[in-house]
């Protein structure tokens, strides 16, 4: 039987019966995440919507393919699971909800794990060619923010992004630059054993499951990148870490959740970055028409908002 | 003629059955110095270095010998294929497959097989445990081998060649 690329990873984690049930899934629809839970009924979002597969999986179902995300190896992977979630071969993000044990006021670990949420990774190369001549000059990289709803596409569009930029657009006439992506999560890369399994551009460097503040500064230490790429941000560090890239140069190009261009001027923690003009551009997406419709891009130039699209 | 060749044949035979006999407890020391060697390897591996275990493993097959790197290979290609429930269901199909290549005792099996049902499935501390636990139990079974050994390689060498000459002496 046909698999997609990249499914394979997904059905291998799954105990037989639970991956004999979703292959079929696979190739017949576009799954972006299926959730499972000890005792209920296996649910699976698709560009069809929801549906729910009667299937009850097992405590001990449920044990085995924690085994297998976890690569066998739970103490591999203590600190992703303190944050909640295992990114596996092909960038696929599992969720997992459990007991959880608390330390000093944080949580030290899961355990008794009950649920996990698969999110599917994909790579869709040139997805960002539409956005890419707003991005890109002949020039220069803009300093860019993209504006996205959770499941709206913004890794992939961003994960596109630093293989056009990093390869070159010779139909803009915008030459190959040197690229460091930070890859907190292992998803924009897909890191296996250090290498990236999507394709990134000739001239990128990944720093994966490499806190962003961290990144950032060592990426401009060490890398002597152009651009600077990392998903996400949202935290103080991440703004004076993105604002230490600006005043060594280095252009930047990340995302945050938001839904209009305004979410960006409500959160305080952005005020750095506004006032001090350094983001150029803002893209808003949307799944309006589909993952990855873009709404507007925005030009930020000057602290007016001119819609380029 | 024939009785002389055949009177050599047991005398050969005899000291070769001592000698192998003998040589089982020498390959039971060995292969706990091994096994020891790729627990400390391992765990310098696990719990410094946070590697998966696959990965661990495959590196570590390349620095043992025979029979262990066979075992440690074949769980591997197991885990590397996610045919397996857990490390421990890897680790008995394997053990099964290539049991008579050992020349390991119950005791000595006991200690691999409860390390091998905790290996992977708690955190660096919990690794760290079980790789005291099963590392302390080697070193001690161990030291039995070799005075086993020590004891029971000549013994069973000198009874191999002491019965073939009995033998030969009453046949003659």
């Amino acid at each position: 039987m046909r698999i997609l690329k990249g499914e394979k990873e997904i059905i291998g984690i799954f105990p037989l019966e639970i991956g004999n049930l979703l292959k079929d899934r696979f190739l017949k629809e576009q799954i972006y995440e299926i959730r499972i839970k000890i005792q209920k009924p296996i649910l699976i979002y698709s560009k069809h919507g929801e549906s729910i597969i009667n299937y009850i999986p097992s405590k001990e179902e449920l044990k085995s393919m924690i085994q297998k995300i976890s690569n066998y190896s739970l103490y591999a992977y203590e600190e992703d699971i303190r944050q909640g979630f295992i990114t596996i071969k092909g960038g696929h993000r599992i969720g997992i909800a459990g007991e959880c044990v608390m330390e000093k006021g944080e949580v030290k670990t899961i355990r008794n794990i009950s649920s996990v949420n698969i999110r599917i990774s994909r790579e869709i190369i040139g997805c960002s060619d539409e956005i890419i001549r707003f991005i890109a000059s002949e020039n220069r990289i803009y300093n860019t923010i993209i504006i996205s709803p959770p499941k709206c596409g913004k890794t992939t569009i961003l994960r596109d992004i630093a293989r056009n930029i990093s390869n070159g657009i010779p139909s803009l006439g915008v030459k190959g630059r040197k690229v460091a992506v930070i890859d907190e999560r292992s998803e924009i890369g897909a890191c296996h054993l250090g290498i990236p399994q999507s394709d990134l551009g000739i001239r990128t460097d990944v720093l994966d499951n490499c806190l962003k503040r961290e990144g950032l500064i060592m990426a401009i230490r060490s890398l002597s990148p152009e651009i600077l790429i990392c998903d996400e941000i949202g935290t103080k560090g991440d703004i004076e870490a993105l604002m230490m890239a600006f005043n060594s140069g280095v252009n930047i190009i990340t995302t945050i959740h938001g839904f209009t261009v305004e979410d960006l001027y409500k959160r305080k923690v952005f005020c750095d970055l506004l006032d001090n003009q350094i983001l150029e551009r803002a893209i808003i997406l949307s799944n309006r028409h589909g993952i990855g419709t873009i709404e507007n891009v925005f030009s930020l130039k000057g602290g007016e908002n001119i819609c380029l699209k | 003629m024939l009785k002389i060749i055949f009177i050599i044949s047991i005398f050969i035979i005899s000291t070769y059955i001592g000698f192998a006999y003998g040589e089982t407890f020498r390959r039971r020391q060995e292969e706990l110095k091994e096994i020891l060697k790729g627990l400390t390897i391992l765990e310098n591996d696990i719990v410094y270095g946070a590697t998966p275990l696959p990965e661990a493993f495959d590196k570590l097959s390349d620095k043992l010998c025979e029979p262990s790197s066979l075992f440690i290979k074949a769980i591997t290609n197991r885990l590397i294929k996610g045919d397996v429930e857990s490390v421990y269901e890897g680790a008995i199909k394997e053990f099964t497959l290539l049991e008579n290549k050992f020349y390991l005792y119950d005791e000595d099996k006991k200690i691999m097989a409860d390390f091998f049902k905790s290996l992977g499935e708690s955190g660096v501390y919990g690794q760290e445990k079980i790789f005291s636990l099963a590392i302390e139990g080697i070193k001690m079974n161990l030291r039995e081998a070799g005075e086993i050994a020590k004891k029971n390689i000549k013994l069973y060498r000198y009874l191999g060649i002491c019965l073939g000459a009995m033998i030969t002496i009453f046949i003659i």
